[in-house]
């Protein structure tokens, strides 16, 4: 389907795609899929600003089944919000023919509060992912107890987090093995801090930016390795760095093995807690990352991180509001950054745009790194205030063509010209056909699930990994391959995007190629280790242990 | 196109505390707790005469929190010390009974000056009467505008350059406003913008001069009342459509209202009223600047810019600023090259413009040429050491290359100058004084 293609940047190659008359990227209604629930933000008169924040999503496999399951988180009771009916979050179960089953009150993860986000990590190790429910207020760790039910542990873990959580994210900081737990903190706000924010001149209200309030420090929980955390934010040195945190992605930015957070703020400078041995030290604005080319804070959202130009090196991404344009963060290899979405379609395909949930993936198999955004202005309010800027926004593609990323939503399916109130987004692949799928949380509306039909005519290889002396969920691994011409590393990395949890699994294209040579897993500390797997199959799932010569293979 | 018409106008007058202390000798001040908030002010007639037994009250949530009546020479007085928001209600019988959503703080502002004008219900018409009036004025805070600062500091540029503009053929009118329009300035000077664009309004009623019209529409526009202004506007517009600064004024108002397109227009008219002045054109350049597309007439006019003042720096800093943006988009080797001349000859006419060496080195970072843009950026710094944005990337050139100490110091100095900027923003936003408008009933927004 060639009709209204975007005309490729002059000067890049021009790119034949794969002739099939099927959209990139198709819709699953809601009655076909079964994902009967709704996010509900409690818009309310007095505008209190958790209600434009949208919440998230996450696939994982809650039962161990090999299919991936999906959460969605809810808003609910807090200090300014009673909802008229209850609200509850929504566990939906995966039944391997494309539809799923609401298994919310069995499992006991309804939530109790204004849902924010949800990290899933199996921090126990003990081979079922937990759930870290982040809420304004207070947030909830669920332990999966293996059964298909969770418990609430937050007491006994230490992990409550009180105050207005975002995302979080699951990652061995110091390198014991064991998952720790980082938790952004948005503003210093309750309903009596609430203000009036607007147009005096005509007495009209709209929602504040997150300018006029107070910035608070990050949490960050040390696991003990018994079922219970320690909150060291001080002694980490992480909470000497105020900030308005929304998205956060745990990486190695310097590739000396220890690994680092990138944590998007909204009115302040982005932080970059690069990690020295279990200390972090907050360097964003020296390295380049804290703030638009011109030295001023922006409103930073989703991230995400991935060396997307193959030089051995993590970039960073960060999406912003409206008037700001999106960053591409070039790793100058030197702990500093250079941002060069003006140099891309980046740049001019975002500028009045405002980003949410985000990830870099592989969406069509071909071995190079895609990126696919879902957006949406935080205020309701926005439409006929400023020229060109509206609420609803529609979603964004860009094809990494091995020169850049070219904006190819227009081509990729009727969903890139829906404007939606996107927020949480998470990745993963629900009918294991080795196609990557997207699921999308709408601000005070129905998720959207998208399945991917892009990546049939291409071979790929999924991977799951699971770490024995390195944390269990292998998180910092990252895995070369090499098929004919084709030679490729992936990082695992941790969280990114918007309040959500992606697929845990890796899938690696390998285009048209039908042999994979090799691949090479390196363990994360305090492994190291690097192990070679040859004589792999394709098209299918595989497990590869830590320690263990022959990996394991799905059934199909 | 004529004002609409309404019967029944309110105009609530709010001042800070320290006017109020001026004009009257009381010992209120002494009576004011910290945390009272004091609503007081004077009920006239549309002839400014004062109303007697006029009922004053502040409600919330449907109930009564505190009433008074006005005595015999218009005045009230109200004292609570619970803040939020109430609705302010002045009524009497015999006269149109009025409301206003009113925001009362501590703290900050401890006392209002409310004043009322009340029409008499057996109802009086008025035509050429515009669709709003000044209600007041309240401090600049929470301003509406998302996104970055850029279009918001664009706005508040555009709005104080526009309000120095000179008419194309010097100042020739005497007329039958001029008292009015002169008592007008010399009330802004004072800090009084209410009573002044009570002035001008008065002076444009009794002479629809361009010179009139012009003071109104940007007494209007540098307080922040961005509708009004561009109703006052488009008024002169029609009635004056050769003067090149109304139409330049109209454009900062739509600016100023975020409606871009509109603005870009009216800017680019102004321009081709007087091609020979720079104004116009330094405010497409600006906005351009703060603009995330290119619109096609500002492509136009700063070309012409620049062809007609080639030896004009900033005509060839703000072409090469379009140019740039169109290499962004299309990626064309060609327009790199062009933008780089454009910035390059600006450079070379004024060697102190510290912005053209930002672009260049930001120009050389898209094309990776490093070394070129560290040496540009040390440029900028060197011709503009007060130039913020030229410390902040040159930091980043320096931390590239791997001088970790001189990017330090380089962020120092961006720190500290951004914190100053800051600060000085801070100040001149807070002491704004914003027009509260009040839109008559039936008027379309």
């Amino acid at each position: 389907m060639s009709g209204g293609i975007i005309s490729a940047a002059a000067g890049l190659p021009s790119f034949a795609f794969p002739v099939n008359d099927l959209p990139a990227f198709a819709e699953i209604p809601a009655s076909q899929s079964g994902l009967l629930w709704s996010h509900v933000n409690g818009r309310s008169p007095e505008m209190y600003l958790p209600e434009t924040t949208g919440a998230g999503c996450a696939f994982f496999d809650y039962d161990n089944d090999g299919w991936m399951d999906i959460y969605l988180v809810n808003s609910g009771a807090c200090d300014f919000y009673s909802p008229p009916q209850p609200l509850r979050n929504a566990l939906y179960r995966n039944n391997g023919d494309g539809t799923f089953t609401d298994v919310t009150e069995k499992a006991g993860v309804a939530g109790n509060g204004y849902g924010q986000g949800v990290a899933v990590g199996d921090y126990d190790g003990d081979g079922f992912p937990d759930i870290y429910l982040t809420q304004y207020g207070r947030s909830i760790l669920y332990h999966n107890n293996g059964d298909g039910t969770f418990a609430d542990v937050t007491a006994k873990a230490g992990v409550a987090a009180p105050g207005w959580a975002s995302s979080a994210v699951w990652f061995d900081y110091d390198n014991d093995g064991r998952l720790d737990l980082f938790v952004c903190r948005f503003v210093d706000f309750s309903k009596e801090k609430n203000k009036w924010c607007g147009n005096r001149e005509k007495n009209e209200r709209w929602y504040c930016i997150p300018r006029v309030y107070e910035p608070m420090p990050c949490w960050l929980f040390h696991n003990n390795g018994d079922g219970t955390f320690t909150d060291v934010s001080k002694e980490s040195g992480i909470a000497e760095s105020l900030g308005k945190a929304w998205g956060v992605v745990a990486c190695d930015v310097n590739n000396d093995g220890w690994m680092d957070l990138f944590v998007a703020n909204d009115t302040v400078s982005n932080f970059l807690f690069m990690n020295r041995k279990g200390k972090f030290e907050e360097t964003g604005l020296l390295a380049g990352v804290g703030y638009s080319a011109y030295g001023r804070a922006r409103s930073g959202m989703g991230v995400d991180a991935a060396d997307y130009d193959q030089d051995g090196w993590i970039d960073l991404f960060v999406a912003n509001v409206d008037q700001e344009m999106y960053s591409l963060y070039h790793n100058n290899k030197n702990e500093s950054f250079s941002d060069i979405a003006l140099s891309s379609e980046i740049g001019s395909s975002t500028r009045l745009m405002s980003g949410w949930g985000l990830k870099f993936f592989d969406y069509d198999n071909d071995g190079d790194l895609d990126l696919i955004l879902c957006n949406g202005h935080p205020d309701d309010k926005i439409d006929g205030r400023v020229d060109g800027v509206k609420y609803l926004e529609p979603m964004l593609l860009f094809r990494n063509n091995g020169k850049g990323l070219t904006n190819v939503s227009a081509q990729s399916g009727p969903i890139f010209s829906r404007p939606i109130a996107g927020r949480g987004m998470a990745l993963g692949d629900f009918d294991n056909d080795g196609a990557v799928d997207v699921l999308v949380a709408v601000n005070n509306g129905n998720p959207i699930l998208l399945k991917n039909k892009a990546a049939q005519q291409n071979h790929w290889l999924g991977v799951q990994l699971v770490g024995k002396k390195s944390n269990r969920d292998a998180i910092g691994a990252r895995i070369t391959y090499q098929a004919g011409d084709l030679k490729r590393t992936r990082s695992k990395v941790g969280g990114g995007s918007y309040l959500s949890s992606h697929d845990p699994r890796m899938v690696l294209g390998i285009g048209k190629r039908t042999k994979l040579d090799w691949l090479e897993v390196k363990w994360p500390m305090p492994s190291g280790v690097t192990q070679r797997f040859t004589d792999l199959p394709i098209d299918r799932y595989i497990t590869l242990i830590e320690g263990q010569d022959k990996p394991i293979f799905f059934a199909k | 196109m004529r004002f609409g018409r309404s019967i029944s106008i309110i105009t609530l007058l709010i001042a800070p505390l320290a006017l109020v202390t001026l004009r009257r000798t009381s010992n209120l001040a002494a009576q004011i707790a910290k945390t009272d908030v004091i609503v007081e002010g004077r009920i006239t007639d549309l002839g400014s005469k004062p109303i007697e037994d006029v009922s004053v009250r502040l409600e919330r949530d449907g109930k009564i929190a505190q009433e008074t009546k006005t005595g015999a020479d218009g005045q009230y007085t109200l004292k609570t010390n619970a803040p939020g928001a109430y609705r302010l209600r002045v009524e009497k019988d015999g006269y149109s009974s009025q409301s206003m959503e009113v925001m009362l703080e501590t703290g900050k502002k401890t006392a209002y000056f409310l004043m009322a004008k009340l029409a008499a219900r057996d109802g009086i018409e008025f035509s050429d009467s515009p669709n709003f009036t000044i209600a007041g004025v309240t401090d600049w805070s929470n301003v509406g505008l998302h996104g970055s600062d850029a279009n918001v500091k664009t706005s508040e540029a555009l709005s104080k350059e526009t309000a120095a503009l000179k008419p194309a053929g010097g100042t020739n009118t005497s007329g039958a406003g001029d008292a009015h329009r002169h008592s007008g300035d010399e009330k802004e000077k004072a800090g009084d913008p209410v009573g002044a664009v009570k002035e001008y309004e008065a002076a444009a009623k009794l002479d629809g001069s361009e010179e009139n019209y012009f003071a109104w529409g940007t007494e209007l526009l540098l307080h922040r009342a961005g509708l009004p202004a561009v109703e006052v506007l488009r008024r002169a517009a029609e009635l004056h459509p050769n003067s090149s600064r109304i139409f330049a004024a109209l454009g900062a108002a739509y600016y100023a209202n975020g409606q871009y397109a509109e603005a870009t227009e009216q800017i680019c008219r102004a321009s081709d009223l007087n091609p020979a002045d720079s104004q116009p054109y330094l405010f497409l350049g600006k906005m351009e600047q703060a603009a995330s597309g290119i619109s096609a007439c500002s492509e136009e006019k700063l070309a012409r810019f620049a062809t007609e003042q080639p030896n004009n720096a900033q005509a060839n800093f703000y072409y090469g600023l379009l140019l740039l943006k169109k290499a962004r988009k299309t990626q064309s080797d060609n327009n790199f090259e062009l933008a780089g001349r454009a910035f390059q000859k600006a450079a070379e006419i004024n060697p102190k413009y510290g912005e053209v060496y930002v672009e260049l080195g930001m120009l050389y970072n898209a094309r990776g040429k490093r070394e070129l843009a560290l040496a540009e950026f040390q440029k900028a710094v060197a011709a503009s050491p007060e130039l913020s944005a030229g410390h902040y990337q040159l930091s980043l050139a320096y931390r590239r290359a791997g001088d970790a100490t001189r990017a330090d110091e380089e962020m120092k100095t961006y720190n500290r100058l951004r914190q100053s900027e800051e600060a000085a923003l801070e100040k001149e936003r807070r002491e704004m004084r914003q027009f509260v408008t009040v839109l008559k009933q039936g008027s379309s927004n």
